[in-house]
């Protein structure tokens, strides 16, 4: 039984009220949303905020769950949401500043490209990114989303989770490469 | 687990409030509750106003034929407003354009064809006391309609609260206007325009407006 198979099973328990499918269901999904959230807000701290709320969300809708349906882009929608509620009420109370780059620590690689790549020039041409692209790239390459799930997900048509994806991968290479240029320069002074 | 702080604070703010919830019907199926409404809203106002004075002009079909399609327009409009705000499921603003496109195309043709076989004259004074009565129960009968409509979505989250309210709006609203098209008359254009349309706009925007208080309150929870 793989992972999304015992979600399902473990959201239905959830549904029908059992304290431990949640405890288990949490345990699961929590390292995957926080790594969204920290992806989307590129801040840790924030990113524990906002996972909490998250939880919140998923608990108070967890009626509109369809028994059968996938549970991940189900809870990564829910996420979304938060993520873009907090967003709009920080901008209007512009309380809090805007992340800044050097509190990124782990943003997630995915896996096929870090046979390429090494790991943490690729960590920070990822940054680079725009959000969105950031996204759609992480959401189809490392968490396995197919561009139809991650438009509905994020309420956008499904060419345009793939041109966004297709994007961010042209710029990502096109900043590796640059870096390596910049590298050779530096070896060869 | 039970040292997670994170969550151990979940789990005091959850105060242990796992009571059993039953899975939401899917979308298309709580729309239903659209043909029952409409069905009443047509029979209180043959009821009450009586059939259109003009009505042996038509063929029972055409009439009967536009208001069914309207109606199934206006059923569109909700199960997408209510799949919009099931997470996952969310609509992309090109889709919610087209299905709300749906339902204005449908009163339009409907009023053309209306004109074109049993044609009325311009508004006069007379016209201007009618078309209020028309904005009146049409607007009632919306409203009640875009009501249940809210009553509906109430469990979801307003992914896009505006196009949500947006479409309850026009699917309450064109769904009372299809019940009383059985008893109104008038087919002039700016009878149509000014007094159907108008109300059809008044519950878009009040559509609109509690589609925004909607999302205020889920914020605020």
């Amino acid at each position: 039984m793989d992972d999304e198979d015992r979600l399902i099973e473990l959201m239905v328990q959830y549904q029908a009220g059992r304290e431990e499918a949640f405890e288990e269901f949490y345990g699961l999904v929590k390292p995957r949303l926080h790594r969204y959230l920290i992806v989307k807000s590129l801040d840790r701290q924030l990113a524990e905020e906002l996972l909490q709320e998250t939880f919140l969300q998923i608990h108070r809708s967890r009626r509109t769950y369809f028994p059968g349906r996938p549970v991940t882009p189900w809870i990564f929608s829910i996420a979304h949401h938060v993520y873009l509620n907090d967003r709009r009420s920080r901008i209007k109370r512009k309380t809090r500043e805007e992340p800044i780059e050097d509190h990124i620590i782990d943003l997630p690689v995915p896996s096929n490209m870090e046979a390429v790549v090494e790991t943490d020039s690729l960590r920070e041409a990822m940054t680079k990114l725009p959000p969105e692209q950031r996204e759609s790239i992480l959401l189809h390459h490392y968490w396995g989303f197919s561009f139809r799930e991650i438009g509905r997900a994020l309420g956008i048509r499904t060419i345009t989770a793939k041109l966004r994806a297709h994007r961010g991968l042209l710029k990502l290479r096109e900043y590796l490469n640059l870096n390596k240029v910049t590298e050779n320069r530096r070896n060869n002074n | 687990m039970k040292e997670d702080q994170l969550y151990k604070q979940l789990r005091e703010r959850l105060n242990h409030d796992f009571t059993p919830v039953k899975p939401l019907e899917k979308p298309w199926k709580r729309a239903l509750w659209l043909f029952p409404i409409s069905l009443v809203f047509m029979v209180v106002t043959l009821a009450v106003f009586h059939l259109r004075s003009d009505s042996a002009n038509f063929h029972p079909l055409a009439l009967f034929g536009f208001i069914f399609l309207q109606i199934l327009a206006c059923y569109l409009a909700l199960t997408v407003s209510l799949e919009t705000s099931i997470p996952g499921s969310v609509k992309n603003p090109l889709i919610l354009t087209g299905i709300g496109l749906l339902g204005p195309a449908v009163f339009c043709i409907a009023s053309w064809a209306a004109f074109h076989v049993s044609p009325s004259q311009p508004l006069s004074d007379q016209g201007w006391k009618t078309g209020m009565a028309c904005l009146t129960i049409i607007g009632l009968f919306g409203l009640l309609a875009l009501l249940f409509g809210f009553f509906l979505v109430r469990s979801g989250l307003p992914f896009r609260a505006g196009a949500t309210g947006l479409l309850i709006g026009l699917g309450g609203g064109l769904t009372a206007e299809a019940a009383w098209r059985l008893h109104c008359p008038n087919t002039s254009w700016d009878h149509i325009l000014i007094f159907h349309g108008g109300s059809v706009l008044f519950l878009l925007s009040a559509g609109l407006i509690i589609g925004f208080l909607w999302k205020k309150k889920v914020r605020r929870r």
